[in-house]
């Protein structure tokens, strides 16, 4: 009985310890990353875009640790800026038209506003004979007058103020072929509806297939003009991942985020979000640092273990003659340098270590087989005769 | 008893047959242009990447796994170079240089493993274009720089290969955007990778044919003498992930059923249960990431006790039917039967290696060959 007990305390220990690895080091899937993007928001809300601002951040200099003097740069003579000087920035300013989640932001000047903070954009005070644009390739791009549900989270801490980067941003756009207002991606995707398990759960939102939408194709930084051009590649029929089924009209997605957000929060939770703060584009700001990381976390990365489980349980003479044969393949590829295609002859053997001799051009198969003969001789015969001419030779 | 009816197997095959008579001619990179000067291209073709001594320090595995990626992507017949210095002492965002360095601001990066800062410039006489490129990586990233492919998550390792991140980043630097549409770079970089030889094998990040192609719709084809090169990797598309493409293992489906039963056997890496004796379907990924077009490609299909897979292997089939095009990654079925010989219970490799008589002259000739685990019931 002790020992059966001991035995069951093992497995369920074991049972423990695998559950914990693989939530551990599982990925999440598309629909449990909703699911989290939801949740990670601080501020869920639907609006048109009033405004789009463009301003740098402040530039730090960069002090000596000990004595709290500006660094020089001793070449040029010019201060040292900190990482995160002088980046241009974008203020996206929103009507804020109905909030899912959170609480109405604080900071704004006008009620019912606010502004999100994006690093990159266009330099200001811009120069037009010579501008300067930063583009962070995890950050939308914003037009005046587009309509989207933005799932926002860290404004004015982090870089990019949506959860997911490009993920968190949903346009609401009308579709030029019925003229219903539909749900897209950054990109242009149709946001669809997938049904899930759970039954807590009112379903799921995914990307679908591209549509091409000149409001999304096109854009704007500053009165700079822009086009993202995808190339005409049309993804073959049937794919599961293009189905244009079940694509959230904007109404149908108002209900839908409504009711998912209420579903993976309590109303304590909700009660206790706290409201965000609007960015303000007259305040001068700095930009955080990416701190540069010096070395690696660890100094070495763990050995390289390379089991082979296919070995297992074969007759030790059997094994003996695979391992012989991987020698010589091992052998044999090094003389080749990687080429899979193996010399087979010890001719070609001789002419990977050795290199031929410059006489040997030819043999019986077209090819140089390690003696001078007649068939060499052959072959230069025909060259020396096709080579007539000014320049020929040389 | 054997059937003759029109299987889901048979109308896959078919489907391979029809791709490859049929040309085509679509691409499915990404890039920008401006309204006022047409693409958004590097005007300097050629860049010198300074890499922070701080996250790259002389000894350890970074520094090669950098160097290692910058040669794979100039490997590209695009019209770029690309010098890799260790002299960057304190990297910054927009400071008028290409610079790389990890960081360990981790939550700065929106949840992204790495990303890349351009800096897009005009002035009086130069149109729109990228002048210099930040790549930053998350310190914190579970990251591995050695090339050994059992040991990345993939395979079954620890951590993600740091090439196949690094390569996606420099796809950003030279004016690239991500791409959900196909097997790519600039999509599921993870699982964008080709196996080289000898024992143990290497995994290789590589930008492959469909950013190949955009890098040269960029930049034009190069005139540095890099020519030709075909790939094959067990990895293929398997659907879109919002702006990046899915990729997963490659198929293996009996000519009279469905699909045939597997186990998750290295990582993501699947093992398929055959019969000996029995024909199956079994996917590959075939690249063309060079300029010329080849046609009538020898491809063999061996049977090895390893992952190593040469023509020393037992060579089981052999075709000259594929032609490849630089356009986009060609996933073939092809019907093999497996010889009888295969003993129960033992685990195999099917491997394949594209241009198997050496014809081609290649600038990679390590890349020529993938496998699919099969184990004998």
């Amino acid at each position: 009985m002790w020992r059966f007990k001991v035995r069951l305390y093992l497995f369920c220990l074991v049972v423990v310890v695998l559950l914990w690895v693989s939530a551990g080091s599982g990925a999440l899937t598309k629909d449990e990353r909703f699911k989290e993007s939801v949740r990670q928001a601080e501020l869920i809300f639907r609006g048109p875009v009033l405004n789009v601002q463009y301003r740098n951040s402040e530039i730090v200099p960069a002090l000596n640790p000990e004595t709290h003097e500006p660094i020089v740069d001793p070449c040029t003579g010019d201060p040292v800026w900190v990482d995160g000087s002088d980046l241009p920035h974008t203020f996206v300013t929103y009507h804020i038209d109905h909030i899912y989640k959170g609480k109405v932001p604080i900071g704004s000047p006008i009620p019912g506003r606010v502004t999100l903070r994006f690093e990159g954009g266009l330099s200001v005070p811009d120069d037009p004979n010579n501008s300067r644009i930063l583009r962070v390739s995890f950050s939308p791009l914003f037009d005046v007058g587009d309509r989207d549900v933005l799932l926002v989270k860290g404004n004015t801490v982090v870089l990019c103020p949506l959860v997911g980067g490009t993920d968190g941003r949903y346009r609401l756009i009308t579709d030029p072929n019925d003229l219903i207002p539909k749900v897209y991606s950054e990109y242009g995707q149709r946001i669809v509806f997938r049904p899930v398990d759970d039954a807590n759960l009112p379903g799921s939102a995914r990307r679908g297939p591209y549509q091409e939408l000149a409001t999304v194709t096109e854009f704007n930084v500053g009165p700079y003009g822009f086009r993202r051009v995808r190339s005409e590649f049309q993804p073959p029929p049937g794919n599961p991942a293009y189905s244009t089924q079940g694509q959230f009209t904007e109404s149908e997605f108002h209900a839908f985020l409504a009711g998912y957000v209420e579903a993976v929060h309590t109303p304590q939770e909700l009660q206790s979000v706290p409201p965000i703060h609007s960015a303000d584009i007259t305040h001068p700001f700095e930009a955080h640092p990416l701190t540069p990381a010096t070395g690696p976390p660890t100094p070495d990365e763990p050995p390289v273990e390379m089991e082979r489980p296919w070995l297992d349980g074969i007759p030790q003479d059997e094994l003996q003659a695979i391992l012989e044969q991987e020698d010589e393949e091992a052998r044999l590829l090094e003389l080749t340098g990687g080429n899979p295609v193996l010399p087979k002859s010890d001719c070609e053997i001789e002419r990977l270590r050795f290199g031929g001799a410059p006489s040997d051009i030819s043999g019986p198969d077209g090819k140089p087989d390690c003696r001078t003969d007649m068939f060499d001789f052959a072959v230069f015969s025909q060259l020396w005769l096709d080579c007539y001419g000014p320049g020929c030779g040389e | 008893m054997r059937t003759h009816a029109i299987t889901f197997s048979s109308l896959l095959m078919a489907a391979a047959v029809m791709a490859v008579i049929l040309p085509t001619s679509a691409l499915a990179w990404v890039k920008y242009t401006s309204d006022s000067h047409g693409k958004v291209e590097r005007l300097n073709n050629d860049i010198t990447l300074n890499a922070y001594t701080g996250s790259f320090p002389p000894t350890g595995t970074r520094r090669d796994s950098l160097v290692r990626t910058v040669n794979k992507m100039e490997e590209v017949p695009a019209d770029f170079s690309i010098d890799v210095e260790w002299n960057s002492a304190g990297p910054k965002r927009g400071n008028n240089r290409d610079e790389i360095w990890y960081t360990t601001d981790s939550d700065l990066l929106a949840g992204h493993p790495a990303a890349c800062w351009n800096e897009i410039k005009r002035g009086l006489s130069t149109p729109w274009h990228i002048a210099y490129s930040d790549i930053v990586l998350d310190q914190d990233g579970s990251w591995i720089h050695n090339p050994a492919y059992l040991n990345h998550e993939i395979y079954g390792g620890t951590a993600w290969f740091a090439d196949t991140a690094i390569m996606h980043e420099l796809g950003h630097a030279f004016g690239l955007d991500h791409e959900d549409r196909l097997y790519n770079v600039m999509g599921d970089s993870w699982r964008y990778c080709t196996l080289t030889a000898p024992h143990p094998n290497e995994a290789e990040a590589y930008a492959g044919e469909d950013a190949g192609n955009g890098l040269i719709s960029l930049h034009g084809l190069t005139g540095h003498g890099r020519k030709n090169d075909l790939s094959v990797s067990h990895w293929r598309y398997c659907g879109s992930d919002g702006e990046y493409s899915e990729h997963c293992f490659v198929d293996v489906d009996p000519v009279t059923t469905s699909s045939a039963s597997s186990d998750l056997w290295y990582g993501e890496m699947l093992r398929y249960d055959v019969e000996a004796g029995e024909t199956y379907l079994f996917q590959f990924t075939y690249e063309n990431n060079g300029d010329d077009t080849f046609y009538d490609i020898d491809i063999a299909y061996v049977i090895s006790s390893n992952d190593n897979i040469s023509t020393k292997d037992d060579i089981i089939k052999t075709t000259s039917d594929v032609w490849l095009q630089r356009n986009e990654p060609y996933e073939m079925y092809s019907g093999i039967t497996l010889p009888a010989s295969l003993k129960h219970g033992r685990t195999y490799f099917l491997g394949v290696i594209i241009d198997c008589n050496d014809v081609i002259t290649e600038w990679n000739e390590k890349n020529n060959t993938s496998f699919i685990p099969i184990k004998v019931q």
